[in-house]
């Protein structure tokens, strides 16, 4: 009797194993490992090179190329995750003007791919604006360029991806002090590969300079690496 | 990534995968319907669009303010300039809204106004504080059918050399919902707009842009809607 109890019990357990054998590929988002712990849809992680002066020299715009580098979310339609890499032209009374890369959530259909970007905000916060560039395919060999800078109407920018590019409203500046070029991580569970950041600042002549004062003030997310290898260079990736 | 951590997830994961056996199927279908809903199978549809086909749906929203343009070419595809940069020539490629035979069932009026609802905020808190998925259909939605170049002239901001043709059916919809952006330079997310329009590409349901704020053409409301921004 005691011995087909327990001949009971091993084919239950061997029953739940083959269970959970088969259940895992199914658990898809639930197995895998959260490979940026902390960060969350409500906790973005950054891991940025900032730039600014204090001064009264004014830029007109930022320029900045970077490899298409892979980076993935862990994303589907009930997972509003995702990751950025990508370049902000930032006043310092509010606003920004943004471009750059994103993996993961974009689509709220549910597509979770890689794509191009661009995004706006007014100075006092009363509008915002996304677009979606492209849809690419991730390749670590491209580099893509980025450029905000004015368009012929007052307080709108172009923000170019490779030559196309979208016109931003008014978004009440013109001028920026302030730049920052990095990495943004609204999810637990992204990676990345490498991503090699150059930006340069866009002075009234219209001349691409070295970016101002650039100091790594963001670097310290646990997830993430950077380092900062000259003046306007930076790179960033999810720790592997 | 430690390993104890990872562990602990791995863990988290096989507990996650037993549930969702114990639930049963039902909640995988509920998520593949949130997720694909009118985008799979059916191949060779018409590029002409009749409404009423558009209108079968059960949740399609309140009255818009302006009817559809049933002038819209859904199969329009773009042509970029020679000078184009070779890199946005292969984007074109690659982007389904730039293509003319898709293999999917076009996006419905009734699935556009359900994935716009998905960008509202009460879904983005949800998802992220790991609770069930909350009922979305309680935020007024309207959706009208417009070319891509109505709508972005509509919305704020101008598309230029851009990867969707002027004549292409896109789906514009407006949601009253609390709507925050989505990426910040300083995870500043305290701002938040009380509704938002988004667009979406008819044939392949891709989405293209949302805003938020001034300028913001409403569908519900009427207001900035046929204004240039």
């Amino acid at each position: 009797m005691r011995r087909a109890m327990l001949g009971r019990a091993r084919i239950a357990a061997a029953a739940i194993t083959t269970t959970i054998a088969l259940m895992l590929p199914v658990a898809g988002s639930g197995a895998a490992f959260a490979d940026t712990p902390g960060c969350s849809l409500n906790n973005h992680c950054y891991a940025t090179l900032r730039a600014g002066n204090s001064s009264s020299t004014q830029y007109q715009g930022m320029y900045g190329t970077w490899n298409r580098a892979a980076m993935a979310a862990d994303c589907d339609s009930s997972h509003h995750r995702w990751l950025n890499s990508e370049m902000w032209f930032w006043p310092l009374g509010g606003g920004w003007v943004e471009g750059g890369h994103t993996a993961g959530w974009l689509d709220p259909g549910g597509s979770c791919d890689y794509y191009a970007f661009a995004a706006w905000m007014k100075e006092d916060g009363t509008g915002y604006s996304e677009r979606m560039l492209a849809r690419l395919d991730h390749n670590d060999a491209v580099t893509d360029e980025f450029q905000i800078s004015r368009s012929s109407t007052t307080n709108r920018f172009y923000i170019y991806f490779n030559g196309g590019r979208v016109q931003s409203s008014n978004v009440q500046f013109w001028n920026s002090r302030r730049f920052q070029m990095g990495g943004e991580v609204a999810t637990s569970f992204g990676t990345s590969h490498l991503f090699r950041m150059s930006g340069r600042a866009i002075n009234a002549a219209g001349v691409k300079s070295l970016l101002p004062n650039p100091k790594s003030t963001q670097v310290d997310d646990p997830p993430l690496q950077a380092s900062h290898p000259s003046n306007s260079e930076w790179t960033w990736r999810v720790r592997p | 990534m430690r390993a104890s951590a990872r562990g602990r997830i791995a863990l988290a994961g096989t507990i996650a995968g037993v549930t969702a056996l114990l639930l049963g199927v039902a909640v995988l279908t509920t998520h593949r319907d949130d997720g694909t809903a009118g985008r799979s199978t059916a191949p060779g549809e018409s590029a002409a669009v009749s409404s009423s086909r558009l209108q079968s749906d059960a949740d399609s929203g309140t009255t818009p303010s302006v009817a559809d343009d049933e002038k819209c070419d859904i199969a329009a595809v773009p042509t970029l300039s020679p000078t184009a940069d070779q890199r946005s020539a292969e984007a074109l490629r690659s982007n389904p809204a730039s293509q003319a035979v898709l293999p999917g069932k076009p996006l419905s009026r009734a699935d556009a106004i359900k994935t716009a609802r998905q960008l509202a905020s009460p879904a983005q808190q949800a998802f992220a504080s790991s609770i069930e998925d909350p009922d979305l259909s309680k935020y007024p939605a309207a959706a009208t059918l417009l070319t891509f170049a109505t709508a972005d002239r509509w919305m704020p901001g101008t598309s230029e050399d851009s990867l969707v043709a002027a004549t292409r059916c896109v789906w514009m919809v407006t949601v009253k919902a609390p709507f925050r952006p989505r990426s910040t330079p300083e995870n500043d997310s305290t701002i938040e707009f009380q509704s938002y329009t988004a667009l979406f590409d008819e044939a392949s349901g891709d989405y293209l842009g949302v805003s938020a704020g001034t300028e913001t053409p409403d569908l519900i409301s009427g207001r900035h809607v046929g204004t240039d921004n």
